[in-house]
């Protein structure tokens, strides 16, 4: 046998390699062909009810439920929430069209049969908790896809939903966002939680809701005892810091070279709540923008930051953004401004020192891949598994007895 | 001898005053320092008397106002730190606020 040149070896060693490849894509799709043909066999289409701001109306729901953690909550059960509000982000955020109005519908006609179908619904049946912070970014999707498409997703057997996820999100005012408003107070009447009242949640585009969102949470606080639980010095801490908050995400959360995959408002939410036995108060302010470390990267004093925490070490964390607490822990400290003006960057430590004010709580800050929890003199770091859509501030308050 | 002149912030412009400029909303920093605080300035240097603004009744003070407005009547309108010190007093309105006017004093020097 003649034996092969090198130009004869090379045609067959990229032969070899491309059918493996072959063989490789071959093999995936008959795996994914596999699962799907499982999940299908497993999920017969099944008739659910859809509630939209017309009524009630029987769907076909054809490809499955989607099952939400039973504590939905940061801090108790971080990833599980993460990971379920990054899916549902999926389903219900818009993805960037290349021209004209997004076209999404969420209950739509097949094959001109009358009953209308909808793809995969959320079953809120199972939660035993909704935080206020998780029940903001939740509901802050809704918000989104309603205000871009003109009418938001509908709500799927609401009548089997868990006292905890109705009452949470009736007290927030998500009803009003997916359109149903009167079939649902009467439910609320007879599933009120007893200890804790959440405020209606607001949204805006800057600072000028500032006085709306000030007197919410100041009725909301009278909750915990009427003569009014919060200092004078506490709540003008507050609305200062809740200020600097708004127009934080109007100037740096949603820069014009910020490439989202997702159509975006561009506004922030606000919503609190407050627990009466506890006598604590939480204020969440939620925006869906860049995240703090997407944009402290261009600035180049980012290399130091690097530096410092060892990205040349190798001794970093196995996670998407190993850095980002990092990165937020170096935002929250003193004169750190992403525009390199003079007398900027005071914003996040005046959040900060509202803390202080009211000496104990703490501030909880999680954007994208990051997480830091300040309290007083005291700071502690923590990095995401499933990264933060956006950045999520919330205050915690533990508000002392008054005098009577 | 000629009479301080006096700025509420609360009562002639706004009690939640926030952030820097139109684009953060109606009550911001800019709009304070043009509307009323620099001309009231340049008034009380002309007189020679002092220029008293009040935070009475004032329920926010975001830093971003506070640097807006008295750090920029250095930064943008160029008037000398000098002058502000000499005309410019701060009333507190009460001890809760006085963490606002030491703030508004740093802003200055900063600026």
């Amino acid at each position: 046998m003649k034996k092969p040149n090198e130009r004869s070896r090379k045609w067959h060693r990229l032969r070899a390699n491309d059918q493996a490849k072959r063989r490789s894509d071959r093999r995936l799709q008959a795996i994914w062909q596999l699962q799907n043909s499982k999940r299908l066999r497993r999920w017969k289409p099944k008739e659910v009810r859809a509630w939209t701001g017309e009524g009630i109306e029987i769907v076909l729901c054809v490809d499955g439920v989607e099952h939400p953690p039973e504590i939905i909550c940061f801090y108790e059960n971080g990833n599980a929430t993460l990971d379920f509000l990054c899916r549902l982000r999926d389903r219900l955020a818009i993805k960037k069209q290349p021209s004209g109005h997004p076209k999404k519908t969420w209950l739509y006609s097949k094959n001109g049969k009358r009953m209308r179908q909808i793809s995969v619904f959320h079953d809120f049946s199972r939660i035993r908790r909704i935080s206020t912070a998780a029940a903001v970014v939740l509901a802050a999707e809704y918000d989104r896809a309603r205000r871009i498409i003109g009418v938001a997703p509908p709500t799927i057997n609401l009548d089997e939903w868990s006292n905890a996820a109705f009452t949470t999100l009736y007290e927030m005012g998500f009803f009003e966002i997916v359109g149903l408003t009167g079939e649902t107070e009467h439910r609320y009447a007879d599933s009120r939680l007893g200890d804790i009242r959440t405020m209606r949640m607001i949204s805006g585009a800057n600072g000028s809701d500032l006085q709306r969102a000030s007197e919410q949470i100041l009725e909301l606080s009278r909750y915990i005892d009427e003569t009014g639980p919060m200092t004078r010095e506490v709540m003008s801490g507050l609305t200062s810091a809740l200020g600097e908050a708004m127009i934080n995400v109007a100037r740096h959360a949603y820069p014009e070279d910020f490439e989202s995959p997702f159509d975006q408002v561009k506004r922030w939410w606000i919503a609190a709540s407050a627990n009466r036995v506890e006598r604590k108060l939480n204020v969440v302010v939620y925006d869906q923008g860049a995240s703090i470390p997407r944009t402290l990267p261009k600035q180049s004093w980012t290399s130091k930051i690097n530096h410092l925490f060892g990205i040349a070490t190798g001794s970093v964390p196995n996670v998407q953004y190993p850095h980002d607490a990092d990165y937020i822990a170096f935002a929250m400290a003193e004169g750190r401004t992403s525009t390199y003006e003079p007398g900027r960057g005071e914003g996040l430590p005046q959040m900060k020192e509202f803390v202080q004010i009211c000496g104990g709580g703490s501030l909880t800050i999680l954007s994208r891949g990051g997480k830091c929890v300040y309290r007083p003199d005291f700071l502690t770091k923590e990095l995401l598994v499933v990264p933060i859509d956006g950045t999520l501030i919330e205050w915690e308050m533990h508000l002392p007895q008054t005098d009577m | 001898m000629q009479e301080n002149i006096l700025i509420s912030i609360a009562n002639e412009f706004s009690a939640y005053p926030t952030g820097r400029d139109d684009h953060d909303g109606d009550f911001n920093g800019e709009r304070f320092r043009q509307l009323l605080l620099l001309p009231r300035l340049k008034e009380a240097i002309s007189k020679n008397v002092k220029l008293v603004v009040s935070l009475q009744g004032m329920q926010s003070f975001g830093s971003s106002f506070l640097e807006e407005a008295f750090g920029g009547l250095v930064r943008k309108e160029g008037i000398s730190k000098r002058d502000i010190k000499k005309t410019l007093e701060i009333d507190a309105g009460w001890i809760g606020n006085t963490r606002y006017r030491d703030a508004i004093n740093r802003y200055i020097d900063r600026a």
